[in-house]
C-alpha cells in the first residue's frame, strides 16, 4: 500500500514539465515529449519507449492532461491503437507504426463505434471483404474523435457471419486520408467534434490486418481497457475542481464558509476516483488491467468529474468558460468508453469489495 | 501509488479472518494473536471486526480505527446481499441477474469501496507522521455514510425477510450505531472543513 505516486514517477512528471515549460503550440510540446521518449513510456526502447511500467506510463498521461495538452489524443493513439499494434501487431507493423506515435509524429484514431453498435461494439455492420491480396472496407463510424489530426486509425469489421457473435470480427490499420473515406463533424455539446467516418469500398493491402483474421474481438480489451481505467476522467476533475476552488476563493468569506464543506467532499471523491485509477493500472498484467478493478475506477472517475460539474453548474451559475464546459462534457463520462451499466454489471455479479482492494 | 496489501497486511487479514471468535474486538484479536503496528493496520483489523459486527471493548479506539468498523459493517452488509442475490430464484433466475437489484448493489459498493480509499489513504499518510485530524474526519463520514446505505441494501435485497431474519436485524442496527462510534457524518463534514 503506498498512497502517493513513487519516485520514478514524480521524476517522469517533473520532466514532463520542464519539456512542456518550454512553450510551443501543443502539437509542438507533444512532439517535444516525443524527443524525450515521455509520450509511451511503457513501449519498449526499441520502439521509442522507456520499457517502464503502464501506471508510469499513466503518470505522464495524468500530467499531460493536467498541462492543459491534448490528453484524450495521447491516450488514444500511444494505448489504444499503440499498445494494440505493440501487442498483436507483425514486426512489420511495430517498427513501422510505434516509433512515429512514441515519437508525437504521428496521431491514430479508433473507429470502433456504428450508430447502433456503441456500447454493443460486437453490433457493428462494417465489412471487409477480400479483394486481390488485400481487402475492400465499407460502413460508417461514429463518434471518433480526433480523426482529423490522425494518420492511421484502428478500424473493426466483419469479416465473415461468424458462429457467435464475437465471431468474424477482425481489426485494420487505415490511413484516413485513402481514396473512399469521407470524414464529416458532428459538433458537440463541448469540447472537440465527434467525427463521423464513412469507407466506401475503401482498399487496404494485407499488412493492414491487425492480429488474427476474424478473431479480433478479443484484441479490443487491449485497445480500449485504458480507456475503461477513467485517467481522461480523472484529468478533467482534476482540472475543473482546481479552477472552481479558484473561482470560490474571489466570492465573499460568507459565501466561501457555505462552500467549505462542500468542496471537501469533492476533493475527497476525486481523490478517491484517482487512487482507484491507480490501483487499477497497477493490476495490469503488461496492457490489460483486471476488469472489474477498472470498472471501479472508471466509474469513480467519470462520477467525481460529474459531481463537480453539477456542484459547479447548481452553486456556482457564474458563467464562466470551466463551468460552462464541464456542465456541457460531463454526462459523457458515464456513457463513452463503456456505458455505465456495464461497470455495474461487472460489479454486481464478479465479486464483492473485499477483493477490489487485494 | 498502490493500494495492494504488502505481504504483511495481507497474511493479518488472513489471520483475522481464519480466527472464528465471534465475542468482542479483544477476544479477537487474542486469538488471532496479532499486534498490529501502524494506524493502516488498525483499519485492516477492525474492518475485518466490523464485517462480524465484534463488540467493541478496546480501550481509546481512534477515529480511524472505528472509521475501519464502519467499512466493516458495510462490507459485511454487502458481502450478506451479494450472496443472498445470487442464491434467491425468482421467476426462474437468480435475483442478482435482475439489473434493478444488482446495480443498486453494485452502486453501493463503489461508495464503501471509494469510502475505503479514502480511509486507507489517510491512515497511511499518518503513518507517515503527518497530522491527518481533518482528513480522519472526512474519511469517517464517508465510510459511515456508505456503510448505512449497506445496510438498507441488505434489507432490500432480503425482501420481508430482511426485516425479520436475525443476522441481517442485527447488521442494520449495527449500522444506525456507527454515528454514535464515530460521529455523525454531518458533524463530521463540517469538522473536516473548518
Amino acid at each position: 500500500m503506498r498512497a502517493d505516486p513513487d519516485e520514478r514517477q514524480a521524476d517522469l512528471v517533473a520532466a514532463v514539465d520542464r519539456t512542456a515549460a518550454e512553450g510551443g503550440t501543443a502539437l509542438e510540446i507533444m512532439a517535444r515529449l516525443g524527443g524525450e521518449r515521455l509520450l509511451a513510456v511503457h513501449y519498449p526502447e526499441s520502439h521509442g519507449g522507456r520499457g517502464l511500467r503502464l501506471a508510469d506510463h499513466a503518470a505522464v498521461c495524468e500530467r499531460i492532461g493536467a498541462l492543459g495538452l491534448p490528453d484524450v489524443a495521447h491516450l488514444i493513439t500511444v494505448q489504444a491503437v499503440g499498445c494494440t499494434i505493440l501487442e498483436y501487431g507483425t514486426e512489420e507493423q511495430r517498427t513501422r507504426w510505434l516509433p512515429e506515435i512514441a515519437a508525437g509524429r504521428l496521431f491514430a484514431s479508433l473507429l470502433l463505434s456504428e450508430q447502433t453498435a456503441g456500447s454493443d461494439l460486437a453490433g457493428i455492420q462494417t465489412s471487409a471483404v477480400p479483394d486481390r491480396s488485400g481487402w475492400r472496407i465499407s460502413g460508417t463510424k461514429t463518434w471518433s474523435l480526433f480523426t482529423g489530426w490522425s494518420g492511421l486509425a484502428l478500424v473493426s469489421a466483419r469479416t465473415r457471419e461468424g458462429t457467435h457473435r464475437y465471431d468474424g470480427i477482425s481489426l485494420f490499420l487505415l490511413d484516413p486520408s485513402s481514396p473512399g473515406v469521407t470524414i464529416t463533424p458532428v459538433p458537440r455539446a463541448a469540447g472537440e467534434p465527434f467525427r463521423t467516418v464513412t469507407m466506401d469500398e475503401v482498399r487496404v493491402g494485407p499488412d493492414a490486418l491487425l492480429g488474427p483474421l476474424h478473431h479480433g474481438w478479443r484484441l479490443l480489451p487491449t485497445a480500449i481497457g485504458f480507456e475503461r481505467a477513467g485517467f481522461d476522467y480523472l484529468t478533467c476533475a482534476t482540472r475543473w475542481l482546481a479552477a472552481i476552488e479558484n473561482e470560490v476563493r474571489g466570492l465573499s468569506g460568507e459565501r466561501q464558509q457555505d462552500m467549505a464543506t462542500d468542496l471537501l467532499r469533492l476533493r475527497f471523491e476525486v481523490d478517491n476516483a484517482r487512487a482507484f485509477a491507480y490501483h487499477a493500472v497497477n493490476s495490469a498484467e503488461r496492457f490489460d488491467m483486471d476488469e472489474v478493478t477498472a470498472a471501479y475506477a472508471k466509474l469513480a472517475c467519470g462520477r467525481a468529474a460529474q459531481s463537480v460539474a453539477r456542484w459547479a453548474g447548481i452553486e456556482l451559475h457564474s458563467g464562466s468558460a470551466t463551468v460552462r464546459s464541464a456542465v456541457a462534457e460531463a454526462p459523457e463520462f458515464t456513457i463513452s468508453g463503456g456505458a455505465q451499466e456495464l461497470q455495474l454489471d461487472l460489479i454486481a455479479t464478479e465479486y464483492p469489495i473485499g477483493k477490489v482492494m487485494r | 501509488m498502490n493500494l495492494d496489501l504488502d505481504p504483511a497486511q495481507r497474511e493479518l487479514v488472513e489471520t483475522l479472518r481464519k480466527t472464528a471468535s465471534t465475542g468482542s474486538a479483544s477476544e479477537a484479536l487474542d486469538a488471532a494473536g496479532v499486534l498490529p503496528p501502524g494506524a493502516f493496520e488498525w483499519c485492516l483489523v477492525f474492518e475485518e471486526l466490523g464485517t462480524r459486527v465484534a463488540r467493541l471493548d478496546l480501550p481509546q479506539i481512534d477515529l480511524l480505527s472505528r472509521a475501519g468498523y464502519a467499512v466493516g459493517v458495510g462490507r459485511g452488509c454487502l458481502e450478506l446481499a451479494q450472496e443472498r442475490a445470487g442464491d434467491r430464484v425468482i421467476a426462474g433466475r437468480p435475483l442478482i441477474e435482475f439489473q434493478g437489484p444488482a446495480h443498486r448493489l453494485a452502486n453501493v459498493a463503489v461508495d464503501l469501496a471509494a469510502a475505503r480509499v479514502g480511509l486507507w489513504r489517510t491512515a497511511w499518510w499518518c503513518d507517515q507522521g503527518k497530522v491527518v485530524a481533518e482528513q480522519a474526519a472526512a474519511a469517517a463520514a464517508a465510510c459511515v455514510t456508505a456503510a448505512v446505505g449497506c445496510a438498507h441494501e441488505l434489507v432490500q435485497i432480503f425482501g420481508a425477510a430482511g426485516t425479520s431474519e436475525p443476522d441481517v436485524v442485527r447488521r442494520y442496527q449495527a449500522a444506525y450505531e456507527l454515528p454514535a462510534l464515530c460521529g455523525s457524518p454531518g458533524e463530521l463534514w463540517r469538522a473536516a472543513a473548518r
